[in-house]
């Protein structure tokens, strides 16, 4: 995440690469979307035995939400940063981070009032969220698609404040990412 | 066009505020706020009985819906008869909200009952309301049902081993005890006399537990759940159901069992009762009561147990006490069919 800020901040572009689009399970099983646009930097290449192994710093924004009936509608805005180190292949591996805020809605909420009738409310909470993510891809090389690639990402979610602290979700992201045409990485 | 959109409006108010259906085979799920806390409670069972048990869980820091959704205690048989109404006590599981830690207090877990509750008794039309508490529970809902502006509101009390007693020197007073009586009916019966003679022999060198040594010695008569004397407490969780509570439950698992909010809710609770005893205060319950102690319970003796219901302000008619003879801490467990008909009996 610094890395990425850091490059960004340098080089003043900021125009994305590639744009992401992901299912983003809570808990794995409560379904959710996830699109992101990104950019990434070339950080360093090194070659050995005929390979080469490329250094990516990324950074991008998010926007996203997850359903997990019962328990709570998630919405989230997410600046997000990381490194992958990239095979010659496409394949790639990463780790990073992120913040940014979540909005919960909770179902069914029912609220005693003075007078003692129960009535149905809204409520819900907002979190400063900061998360730490894992990812493996590979670029996709079914029917020619040479500029999409997939992406695992299993990543962790904190968000502030809750009782005592704090409050922790744990999603898997699985998606695509596709290049745009103008993109230079 | 105005008229169709009010009406529509009407309609959307109705059904978002409506009572909740009352069936045989109910499962209701919805959050209670109160006190900037939104706490989850799972309705489920019979509530066409008009009839709903609020159970509420021992620890303190324990949770109840994931108790239901694993049907941890087997209740099928009983919320086919009665509703069963379970909850996260504010802190713990799945209770929401970032609420102060000043709220961690006995009146406020009162007060979280109370709006509970309300919700109950609207929702499904005034139905007979029964508080049900597990050992730590057992205390709270006997400080509700002593100090709640809404206690004459509750049909009956079952309390389930309840820890109305936690002074500790008082508590080991009650194990010692127990564990002489139950060298008694060891020995009386001729079982492993050599033991039970070392016990005896044991206690009465020791008239006061009061250091770590002798109650690590205590420890060692005693055994652990399933070593013997005290009746393993089994947890029958399915595959099906496991599989269902990690795929499609309510639950986050993380602010139930990897998070620290648990072990700050038990500390803070801790300190506002850890000199609790209830002994001389229980006289103010008049509520019609079910005592169900399990006879090896080392935590909570059922000598608590018989002291708790001597000294209860119920009138004798409408209190009863069963002590469980293959039971431990939790009954419900131990002796699934015993306790639901000894339940029963009673609600019905």
């Amino acid at each position: 995440m610094l890395s990425a800020c850091l490059v960004l901040g340098q080089t003043g572009n900021w125009t994305p690469d590639r744009i992401q689009v992901s299912y983003f399970g809570e808990q794995v099983t409560r379904p959710g979307l996830r699109v992101a646009a990104q950019k990434s930097w070339t950080l360093k290449e090194r070659e050995r035995k005929d390979r080469t192994r490329t250094w990516l710093a990324d950074a991008g924004l998010g926007v996203g939400g997850f359903y997990h009936r019962r328990y709570m509608t998630g919405l989230f805005l997410q600046l997000e940063g990381g490194l992958r180190k990239v095979s010659d292949k496409g394949r790639f591996v990463g780790l990073g981070g992120g913040t940014g805020y979540l909005r919960s809605f909770l179902p069914n909420v029912w609220e005693v009032g003075a007078n003692g009738t129960a009535e149905k409310v809204s409520a819900g909470h907002g979190y400063f969220i900061w998360s730490v993510h894992a990812q493996y891809g590979s670029r996709l090389h079914w029917f020619g698609w040479s500029n999409v690639s997939w992406h695992l990402k299993p990543q962790l979610l904190v968000g502030l404040p809750y009782f005592p602290k704090s409050v922790q979700w744990l999603a898997l992201e699985v998606g695509l990412s596709f290049e745009l045409p103008n993109s230079k990485s | 066009m105005k008229s169709l959109l009010s009406f529509t409006c009407l309609l959307i108010l109705l059904s978002s505020c409506g009572r909740f259906e009352i069936s045989p085979q109910a499962e209701d799920f919805f959050h209670v706020q109160v006190a900037s806390a939104q706490l989850p409670v799972l309705v489920r069972g019979n509530t066409a009985s008009g009839k709903i048990l609020l159970y509420v869980n021992g620890g303190p820091g324990l949770t109840s819906i994931d108790a239901a959704e694993l049907d941890l205690f087997q209740w099928e048989g009983l919320e086919s008869e009665v509703a069963v109404a379970y909850y996260d006590q504010r802190g713990t599981g799945n209770g929401q909200g970032n609420f102060d830690k000043s709220s961690i207090t006995m009146a406020q877990y009162i007060a979280d009952i109370d709006a509970i509750l309300a919700v109950l008794d609207q929702q499904y039309d005034a139905p007979e309301i029964y508080l049900v508490g597990h050992s730590f529970g057992g205390l709270i809902t006997a400080r509700y049902l002593m100090e709640s502006d809404h206690r004459d509101e509750v049909e009956g009390w079952v309390c389930i081993d309840g820890s109305l007693v936690l002074e500790v020197d008082t508590m080991w007073r009650y194990r010692r005890d127990w564990l002489a009586g139950i060298a008694d009916e060891e020995l009386n019966a001729g079982r492993d006399s050599a033991k039970w003679m070392q016990v005896q022999n044991w206690l009465a060198a020791h008239p006061i537990i009061e250091n770590t040594e002798a109650k690590d010695e205590w420890r060692e008569f005693v055994g652990n759940p399933g070593d013997g004397l005290i009746p393993e407490e089994p947890v029958n969780i399915s595959v099906g159901s496991a599989l269902g509570f990690l795929l499609g439950s309510p639950y986050n698992l993380f602010p139930a069992y990897f998070s620290s909010n648990w072990m700050v809710t038990v500390r803070t609770l801790y300190e506002e009762v850890e000199h609790s005893d209830l002994r001389n205060e229980v006289s103010r319950i008049q509520t019609p009561s079910l005592l169900i102690w399990g006879r090896y319970d080392d935590l909570v003796p059922p000598e608590l147990g018989q002291d708790i219901f001597a000294s209860l302000g119920t009138p004798a008619s409408e209190k009863s006490l069963h002590v469980m003879e293959a039971s431990g801490h939790s009954p419900f467990l131990n002796e699934v069919d015993s306790f639901r008909e000894i339940l029963m009996a009673f609600v019905r």
